[in-house]
């Protein structure tokens, strides 16, 4: 095996990330910049530094080790110059409090697939597998499918979860042989809006979910809701109709949005564009998940 | 359908009673012992239990069903002199208590004054600190011994499951004849004739007093019938008071006298001695010929069997035990621990599983108390639905049931020893142990040694030799080992003749085979199998430790040995930058072998050192590996670790990993590594689980599978808690124990650790909401 690829974490017993007991796999890198994304460390598709400012303790002795002069001292913490930084990890390797830690790890697949394989009982007992998901799994396809392809020789369930901005023939393709199932995301109806909300308009996308369609492979449609982005019944009919006429489709996910990444963005020094947005909760929740249900003949599950 | 308006009266009545301390029961004791001192021990303990039965104060509170109390109130403690007499200097203290506190009454205080002194010279305590001898002495006392020894010096031991079954078909006047039949055959010329006839006669006793005592309450239940204005009341009143004529006294004919013996058998072991983990074993198979029984003659109607099922469960949270004084300001809670067992296997091989086992199951969930305990036996065998109503009891968030894994533990049992159909019959007692049903003497929570103190004492020696290598490092921890394990054993032991010598139990002996068949008290080794269980605590704190040693100091070198050593006696002052150097080392519970292999091998040791050992009632010592509560007491008297734990924190808990990062499977994993068919007094990971884990059906199939995978590793036993928000509040102090807690939301890749507070709390208010 030669692929190697940026992960920012390996996640063992995931029950929410397709069937059974899963070991989800997060790749690092994504061509898209959804404003609400909760893993934005996923993002970059090179490792980062985070910075926990509460286990800061100001002794700035990473200030005078950073071969880049990337970090700067400040009273109220540290800055750091994440243009200059290259991530060599000096700084994380020299505080003394854990208060800089590294995010992105180069590995290759076999490494990967090490991890992988240590739940394999609990994969077959569950009915369970590996999901490689990100960031954008399509964003790093050869790395992605030598996981898949080994995942599958172990005897690996495995699922893939993706937002299909992807080139069709180099990185989708390729891949679906290996896929059991793909976890596929529909985040706009809309061009424009999906550009405006995610950087990238869902043309692309658009297009390679009818082109798995008609390839057969088996699709969840996972749906984020997201206050001030899709939540309207507009634009949710407006996916409904996307996936209407497509026969590998087996369900639907919807995923409430979550405050649970805002605090990361300011870990990596940003700002978090979708500003104060309350969690998706309660009746309007179900309304939502009862208007898909009743416009598609498949089940609909809350994430 | 829940708590029927009756058991839910009661139910409210018990939850808002405030635990109080009884003095009746040391006074009768004390008048009765002053009244036979001249008689054989045995004679005296008999009499002194048929004055207390005779004329303790008895009640029947409005509603019940189920009769029979331990002291004059609900939630009272009785005192058992004879034990140790400790109480003494907790007469003022006891009702300040910050935490599980007693009331006392001025009348109890001066009463308990005027008894204790006759005790002084008699109790089990003074005989057991007189007898211990040599350098285990000297160990007990010093103030650094790793050894918490003294549960079964100062108390009664309990820790058994008795023949219940025995009482329902065939009743006390079977068993008293049973009795006299030995007494007309055995020849006082004989050797040991006499001794048995002691024996035989304190038996025979205690027999009558038990069936004067069922009689009590049948001529109360029958005077409060006359006065009751009530119709319904009155007939329920009537039955009580025929009941309690027939029972125990005759085998149980229908569903509720088994439940009413079943009550009185159990309520009276825990009024001769004051032994925790009294348990009622494997309830759903013995009780269930009488439930079928009824229900299909239509004897009782399904909903009435369940609610005197809610008032047995009521009657398992009226007895109380007053808990020793706080050692290092650290409490140590009293759990009654009246484990029951469901599930498992029959004599067949078969699944085991019955109607009873489920509706069990619902009325813990409907009453929702601390009492009894659960578990259920798990086997191929064992439906997935049985599983599922368990985790959904789960879900309360009570910690009820702990699945054992009858594959293991089977095994276990035979190699001991124990003949295939016995081993399949087993339950287990207290928290994590398992025994045979009827017939054994475990003393299965006799003691805990503390492994990271070992350890502390170990590098403490080494701090004069520095310049030593790994092996030899490792070498001289077993040899400590070894050592605090030999005395830990002479202690027992010493425990052991006390309870031999002082306080022998004639009643319990009557329930548990082959006391009747030797003429022997089961304290003087009359049961047909006799264990010792000592548990080593801290094994993840001893595995984390080594494999940081070995890291930091020896493939590193970051640090000399002999300096790490005074940076650990320092508590890691000045140092905290080694200390997280420390913290990053290999940890167990990752599935990482760099540091599974340590707790392997150190559980190896401990249990091949404690199997080697014999005890004075004829049996061997069960090694286990559990804590209970202990793991925070003995961690208050734990300096700093290799580890990166600092001086006092909790030791890890069970055999459950500390520095957990990669959830429950990775736990799993490392917890079978370790061989657990050599922990045969027991053992269970404990996991901590976010509700997000256990929300919809579907999960809760996951944590199904999730143990089932657990079990076919080889492991022995699994709690699972699913926390409450206390348990995430806790982990906001404490984030370096919870690192693995999983809030698990698809998608999203973080620990609840490394969010800030202001999320946590988002979480935690989430976890209300779910719960």
């Amino acid at each position: 095996m030669k692929a190697r690829g940026v992960i920012f974490n390996i996640q063992r017993y995931c029950v929410h990330d397709g069937p059974g007991i899963r070991t989800v796999i997060f790749l690092k890198g994504c061509p898209l910049r959804c404003i609400w994304c909760s893993n934005p460390e996923g993002q970059n598709p090179f490792p980062e530094v985070l910075y926990y400012e509460d286990r800061c303790k100001r002794c700035f002795i990473c200030v005078a080790i950073c071969p880049k002069r990337a970090i700067e001292a400040r009273d109220e913490g540290l800055v750091i110059n994440r243009q200059r930084c290259d991530s060599c990890g000096k700084c994380v390797e020299s505080c003394p409090n854990g208060a800089l830690e590294m995010v992105g790890e180069v590995k290759n697949a076999e490494e990967v697939l090490e991890v992988a394989g240590r739940d394999v009982k609990f994969y077959r007992d569950s009915g369970g597998g590996i999901t490689l998901s990100g960031g954008e799994p399509l964003y790093q396809p050869d790395f992605s499918m030598e996981i898949m392809r080994g995942a599958k020789r172990m005897g690996i369930d495995t699922a893939i979860e993706t937002c299909g901005h992807a080139p069709w023939e180099e990185a989708v393709k390729p891949l679906l042989p290996y896929a059991d199932l793909i976890l596929y995301d529909l985040k706009h109806s809309d061009p424009e809006a999906h550009k405006r909300y995610t950087g990238e308009s869902n043309e692309l996308i658009l297009k390679n979910l009818k082109l798995i369609d008609a390839y057969g492979r088996r699709m969840i449609i996972s749906i984020p809701l997201v206050p001030t982005v899709n939540m309207s019944k507009g634009v949710i009919d407006g996916i409904v109709r996307l996936i209407s006429d497509l026969k590998s489709v087996e369900g639907v996910v919807l995923r409430p949005y979550h405050a649970f990444g805002v605090p990361k963005y300011r870990l990596l020094g940003r700002n978090y564009q979708l500003g104060c947005v309350n969690p998706v909760e309660g009746e309007e929740l179900l309304y939502y998940k009862e208007l898909i249900s009743d416009a598609l003949n498949v089940p609909v599950k809350i994430a | 359908m829940g708590l029927t308006p009756r058991t839910r009266r009661i139910r409210d009545l018990l939850a808002s009673t405030k635990p109080s301390i009884c003095h009746e029961r040391a006074l009768l004791i004390t008048q009765a012992y002053m009244e036979s001192e001249d008689e054989p021990t045995i004679i005296k303990r008999a009499k002194a239990l048929d004055r207390i039965l005779t004329n303790m104060s008895i009640y029947i509170n409005e509603g019940e069903l189920i009769v029979g109390n331990q002291a004059s109130k609900p939630k009272a403690a009785p005192i058992f002199p004879e034990f140790g007499t400790w109480m003494e200097t907790q007469l003022d203290s006891v009702s300040e208590r910050p935490l599980y506190a007693f009331e006392i009454s001025e009348e109890a205080k001066k009463n308990l004054r005027n008894v204790f002194p006759y005790w002084r010279g008699k109790t089990v305590e003074e005989l057991g600190l007189s007898i211990l001898e040599g350098e285990a002495k000297r160990v007990f006392h010093d103030e650094d011994n790793p050894i918490i020894s003294t549960l079964f010096l100062r108390n009664g031991v309990g820790h058994i499951v008795v023949d219940y079954e025995k009482v329902l078909k065939n009743g006390f006047k079977r068993i008293k004849m049973d009795v006299e039949e030995k007494i007309k055959r055995t020849d006082p010329s004989d050797p040991e004739g006499l001794r048995k006839l002691a024996f035989y006669n304190s038996a025979s006793i205690v027999c009558d007093a038990v069936i004067k005592f069922s009689e009590r309450y049948s001529k109360l239940a029958m005077e409060l019938s006359e006065m009751c204005k009530d119709p319904i009341r009155k007939e329920e009143l009537l039955k009580i008071s025929k009941i309690c004529e027939s029972v125990p006294a005759n085998p149980a004919r229908t569903f509720h006298e088994a439940l009413q013996a079943l009550w009185f058998t159990h309520l009276i072991i825990q009024i001769e001695s004051d032994g925790l983990a009294i348990s009622p074993g494997r309830m759903d198979q013995y009780l269930y010929p009488y439930f079928k029984h009824d229900v299909e003659k239509g004897i009782v109607t399904e909903r009435e069997a369940e609610e005197l099922i809610q008032c047995l469960w009521l009657k398992f949270n009226e007895v109380r035990k007053v808990n020793e004084p706080p050692k290092g300001g650290v409490y140590g809670g009293v759990t009654m621990s009246q484990m029951i067992t469901l599930g498992g296997i029959n004599d067949d091989g078969g699944d085991a599983t019955n109607e009873l086992s489920y509706l069990f199951l619902k009325v813990d969930g409907d009453v929702m108390m601390e009492q009894p305990t659960l578990c259920v036996r798990v086997n191929e065998s064992t439906p997935d639905e049985l599983m599922f109503e368990a985790i959904k009891l789960l879900k309360r968030g009570t910690g009820k049931p702990v699945f054992f894994n009858d594959h293991v533990i089977i095994p276990t049992l035979l190699s001991l020893g124990v003949p295939l159909r016995e081993a399949r019959g087993y339950a287990i007692v207290g928290c994590e142990e398992p025994t045979t049903v009827g017939n054994a003497y475990g003393w299965t929570n006799a003691a805990f040694l503390n492994l990271a103190k070992v350890l502390e004492l170990t590098l403490k020696e080494i701090k004069e030799s520095p310049g030593i290598g790994f092996d030899e490092l490792i070498g001289k921890f077993y040899e400590k080992l070894n050592y605090y394990v030999r005395h830990m054993i002479a202690m027992l032991n010493a425990w052991d003749l006390a309870h031999q010598e002082r306080a022998p139990t004639p009643y319990l002996s009557l329930l548990v085979d082959d006391c009747i068949e030797k003429g022997l008290d089961i304290t003087a080794g009359g049961a047909r199998y006799n264990y010792t269980g000592p548990q080593g605590i801290g094994l993840a704190d001893v595995a984390d430790s080594l494999a940081a040693i070995k890291k930091v100091v020896y493939e590193d070198g970051i640090v000399p040995l002999g300096e790490l050593i005074e940076v650990l006696e320092e508590n890691f002052l000045g140092r905290e930058g080694l200390r997280q150097k420390l913290l990053k080392a290999p940890k167990y519970g990752n599935d990482m072998d760099e540091a599974d292999i340590y707790a392997k091998e150190v559980a190896k040791r401990y249990c091949a050192e404690v199997s080697g050992y014999r005890n004075p009632r004829g049996g061997v010592y069960r090694p286990g590996l559990y804590s209970v509560a202990a793991h925070a007491s003995a961690g208050a008297n734990t300096k700093a670790l290799p580890s990166g734990r600092r001086a006092g924190e909790p030791l890890a808990n069970n055999i459950s990993p500390v520095y957990d990062l990669q959830g429950p499977t990775a736990a799993a994993k490392s917890a079978s590594k370790i061989d657990h068919y050599l922990i045969s007094n027991g053992t269970a990971l404990t996991i901590t689980f976010h509700p997000s884990v256990a929300r919809s059906d579907d999960d809760v199939r996951k944590l199904i599978a999730f143990v089932r995978t657990f079990f076919r590793l080889g492991g022995f036993g699994i709690g699972m808690n699913i926390i409450t928000s206390e348990v995430l509040r806790d982990a906001q102090r404490y984030p370096e124990r919870y690192q693995g807690l999983l809030v698990r939301v698809s998608g999203y890749s973080a620990r609840f650790v490394d969010l800030p507070k202001s999320l946590q709390d988002e979480i935690i208010r989430r976890t209300e909401h779910i719960l």
